[in-house]
């Protein structure tokens, strides 16, 4: 297994008045090349789950595993930072370099990489988040569009050469052309780098098209591991943690109700339509 | 309530250079009528509604709001309590430590007698569902809250026209639906002239009219049904059409007999119950 929680226990402010339990007996895997979706509704704990994937925080309780290894025991948290590359929620906010160029290249350069090597690793980078090099590199990253800003974003964490890419709303805030920019992007990057992608957002309709396997987090603990298709066969349940679910399964879960002979399930448009026509095109 | 002719707008940058944000836009808005302006990012709708209430003063064209024109500096104050603006992020409006503060902020600023004042709050807060955090501290409050705290806060100034620049694009699902349902409460029960800037189809279909913008100019506009369900031309201006709305296109297309506009879940499932 690739990266493995077991048993994770986290709160915040632990042992003050105020403590806040976030983490509640977290177990869950990610093999490697898998592209995983983490949803939940505001403040169920994605965002604290994924900073203990990469060692930014350590249970306190259980144990986090990246390929094997116990993060704080038998592998430093810091070293594995280089491995598994986080992507906040409006990263373009951390911004601060004057050109596209020093903003890509500052983790690399952080990390000891020549200025050779530094320039094709920036290349590379902005090329798998589809960004031209020579148009991009000597402008602000200020001045960039919303969409351009995030991939740059993605592209500085890109330049580590991470195994694992973890992005939290990475779509968040844009329109739905940035939007399908990088959603077409990360489907690019990680067909052709197998890259293990983990993928964390409220976006249902936009994370059922792209993950392999939704993970559900609610008040801190795991409400449904699997994949979206069975995921979404508890439609109730995810209405009722405030989540949404995509508007053909809710046209399909009516359908149903009223006594169709029609699979509750389905997200996707291509699905949806052979269904329908088999059952209403007589 | 609303009429902008020939408005031209340009961002001035360092070393002369210019950034054209609106293009010869002309539109006019109605007394009590709900209008949501699209578009993708860059289009100029962010412009165009920090026009509404002069926080932009025309570079060309001109502005007027119920008459007044926005380039006279001596409508401003008239003109702003008139229209109220509610900006994308709660966080940037939020400005007291106290909702019941921020929501007298507005009131307290217009020199209201204290018991107006204290009747204002209790109507706004009540207004959006959020009487019962007067005493809470803003941060504490989930973001979908904040925003409503937010909107009341322009509610107690009680003004004719609500301006509001994507104001559900920092929420969850939960959030948004909290959000979209006051404001269209706003318009129909307090009729509240509303314009409404979003990037999403799904939010724009409950408005009376809507209005398309690519490239500082307006692309289009009509009813929600007519102009927003064509999804081959909403993707090519960077706008995601509604997935029930792509499934009515496919479906009429492999000769299923439906109507190919349908935007909501409810129209379908009669559409094709009808059919059996």
């Amino acid at each position: 297994m690739f990266l493995e929680l077991k048993n994770v226990y986290f709160s915040y402010m632990k042992g003050t008045k105020i403590e806040k339990p976030v983490l509640k007996g977290i177990n869950m895997s990610v093999k490697e090349g898998e592209i995983v979706g983490i949803v939940g509704p505001t403040g169920s704990g994605k965002s604290t789950l994924i900073q203990h994937l990469n060692g930014l925080l350590q249970p306190d309780k259980g144990k986090v595993y990246v390929k094997g290894r116990a993060v704080g025991e038998t592998i430093r948290p810091g070293r594995i930072r280089k491995d598994i590359g986080l992507v906040f929620q409006f990263p373009e906010r951390q911004f601060f370099e004057e050109t596209v160029f020093d903003e890509v290249a500052f983790g690399a350069k952080n990390v000891g990489i020549g200025s050779e090597e530094l320039e094709n690793r920036v290349s590379i980078s902005l090329s798998m988040v589809a960004l031209d090099y020579n148009r991009i590199k000597d402008r602000s990253p200020f001045s960039l569009s919303g969409g351009e800003m995030r991939r740059v974003a993605i592209a500085s964490v890109l330049a580590m050469n991470p195994e694992v890419l973890i992005l939290d709303e990475p779509t968040s805030g844009l329109d739905a052309k940035s939007r399908e920019e990088i959603i077409r992007s990360l489907k690019a990057l990680r067909e052709e780098n197998s890259l293990t992608v983990i993928w964390v957002s409220h976006e249902m309709d936009e994370i059922a098209s792209i993950a392999e396997r939704l993970i559900v987090i609610n008040e801190g603990e795991i409400a449904l591991d699997d994949i979206p298709e069975k995921v979404f066969t508890h439609a109730d349940d995810l209405k009722k943690m405030g989540l949404g679910i995509p508007q053909i399964t809710l046209l399909m879960i009516e359908l149903a109700n009223k006594g169709y002979k029609v699979p509750s399930n389905i997200f996707n448009l291509e699905e949806a339509k052979t269904v329908l026509l088999n059952c209403f095109k007589s | 309530m609303i009429k902008i002719s020939n408005l031209s707008y340009y961002y001035q940058m360092p070393h002369k250079e210019r950034i054209v944000a609106l293009r010869d836009v002309n539109l006019s808005i109605e007394k009590g009528e709900f209008v949501a302006v699209l578009g993708p990012n860059g289009c100029g709708k962010t412009t165009l509604s920090k026009h509404l209430n002069a926080l932009l003063i025309p570079r060309e064209g001109t502005v007027q709001i119920d008459g007044l024109l926005t380039k006279d500096v001596s409508n401003l104050w008239k003109i702003r309590q008139k229209v109220g603006y509610v900006f994308q992020n709660p966080e940037n409006q939020i400005v007291a430590s106290l909702v019941e503060e921020d929501v007298a902020f507005g009131p307290e600023n217009l020199g209201l007698d204290p018991s107006e004042i204290k009747e204002r709050i209790q109507k706004s807060l009540e207004f959006v569902g959020m009487l019962e955090f007067a005493r809470w501290e803003p941060h504490f409050l989930s973001a979908g809250q904040q925003q409503r705290v937010a909107i009341a806060s322009v509610l107690a100034m009680e003004p004719e026209v609500m301006v509001l620049d994507e104001p559900t694009s920092m929420l969850d699902y939960a959030g948004r639906k909290e959000v979209l349902d006051i404001i269209c409460k706003l318009n129909k029960e307090k009729s509240v002239t509303v314009v409404f800037i979003t990037s999403f189809v799904e939010e724009a279909i409950r408005a009376d009219r809507a209005v398309i913008m690519q490239n500082g100019k307006i692309f289009e506009q009509g009813y929600p049904k007519e102009i927003l369900s064509n999804p081959t031309e909403l993707r090519e201006l960077g706008i995601n059409p509604l997935p029930i709305n792509e499934l009515a296109v496919s479906l009429s297309r492999s000769g299923l007999d439906i109507s190919p506009s349908m935007l909501t879940i409810q129209e379908m499932v009669k559409s094709l119950c009808s059919l059996s």
